[in-house]
């Protein structure tokens, strides 16, 4: 029983150490070797876990070598692209214009009914809004609406844009975050003379945003209580 | 760019450590298969007190081997050679040839498979 505890603990540092290795790739939307490879690693993984007869590096071996191999796809990938052709497929368009291209979609095995109800997902309800729709090489559904059927935008009105504002986190939990500060041009002793002035302290708050107009919220824990 | 340096540095710690399992593996078939030949003369010779004593030095011998052994491969395959060898020195003991000799084909064997177990063999991969 210990035996796979700490058998488990190992192989979680080291699938994820080999997670963080292969990136944010790995971890949004898979390409097919990146597929196989999460599938692999973590069928792999369950075996020594499990199975205190099987030597841990029997396992970590195959899991360390997967690792490196789609490492080493991920960079040819990048650097040759009739690589990633070859691996990967290049997108396909299946709808042109608000037509169907029947053949593209009987090649990719996709069903009216899948079609649909992507459209749907992405807010088109009629095939004739239609530009472009195009199977990228992870499988997901990239639309193109016509340019009549997109909401307008300031752009096309010709209003003023004025820079866009968003709010950070500056404070969570009673500590600053650096990155938060950076992100909406503050420093601590800005965030520290709001404080002052609502005669709090830090550690009092739970929540602070901001953004780079100067605009904040402020959510102190007793306001939570 | 690090990544790639990570990769290759990987699969020189991979190859590395394949090589070491296969040599230690080559290594340690090669030793019990000389001590067999050892033993196996001493009883065919009719010397068993020899020959005990060869089989016990095996056994403490095979002790280090499986620490190493173990690492990489199978622990019940590893195990069936321990019974073995725990049973060998007591059937000399009790000037048991016969059992002493069929226990000696069975370890030659099983070193035999130890040895190929790592090797890059066609039967292996397939």
């Amino acid at each position: 029983m210990s035996i796979s505890l700490v058998r488990t603990c190992i192989l979680y540092i080291v699938i994820l150490a080999g997670m963080r290795l292969m990136g944010k790739r790995q971890i949004s939307q898979l390409q097919t070797s990146e597929l196989v490879v999460t599938l692999l690693i973590s069928d792999i993984a369950a075996v020594p876990m499990q199975d205190t007869g099987q030597p841990l590096v029997s396992g970590l071996i195959p899991i360390v070598c997967l690792i490196t191999l789609e490492l080493f796809m991920s960079f040819f990938m990048m650097k040759s692209s009739r690589f990633r052709r070859l691996l990967c497929g290049s997108p396909v368009v299946i709808i042109e214009n608000g037509q169907l291209r029947v053949k593209e979609m009987k090649a990719l095995r996709i069903t009216l009914e899948d079609l649909f109800e992507e459209l749907r997902c992405k807010d088109v309800f009629s095939l004739s809004d239609v530009a472009f729709a195009i199977v990228e090489t992870n499988g997901t559904l990239s639309i193109i609406k016509k340019p009549e059927k997109n909401p307008p935008t300031a752009a096309m009105m010709q209003l003023q844009n004025s820079d866009p504002l968003f709010e950070a986190v500056i404070i969570h939990d009673g500590s600053f975050s650096p990155f938060g500060l950076s992100f909406c041009g503050k420093d601590q002793a800005w965030a520290e003379a709001i404080l002052r002035r609502k005669k709090a302290c830090v550690q009092d708050v739970f929540l602070m945003t901001a953004d780079p107009g100067g605009h904040y919220t402020l959510i102190l824990k007793e306001d939570l209580s | 760019m690090k990544r790639l340096w990570a990769a290759c540095l990987l699969t020189l710690g991979l190859l590395l450590s394949c090589w070491w399992g296969n040599q230690t593996a080559q290594q340690g078939a090669s030793q019990m298969e000389r001590a067999l030949s050892s033993i196996e003369q001493a009883i065919e010779t009719g010397d068993l007190s020899a020959a005990t004593i060869q089989s016990e030095a095996l056994t403490h011998q095979w002790a280090t081997w499986h620490r190493v052994l173990c690492l990489f491969l199978s622990h019940t395959t590893l195990e069936q050679i321990d019974q073995n060898l725990a049973a060998l020195p007591r059937y000399l003991q009790q000037e048991e040839a016969g059992l002493a000799r069929a226990t000696c084909a069975r370890l030659r064997d099983q070193s035999e498979n130890l040895r190929d177990s790592e090797s890059i063999l066609l039967e292996n991969i397939l």
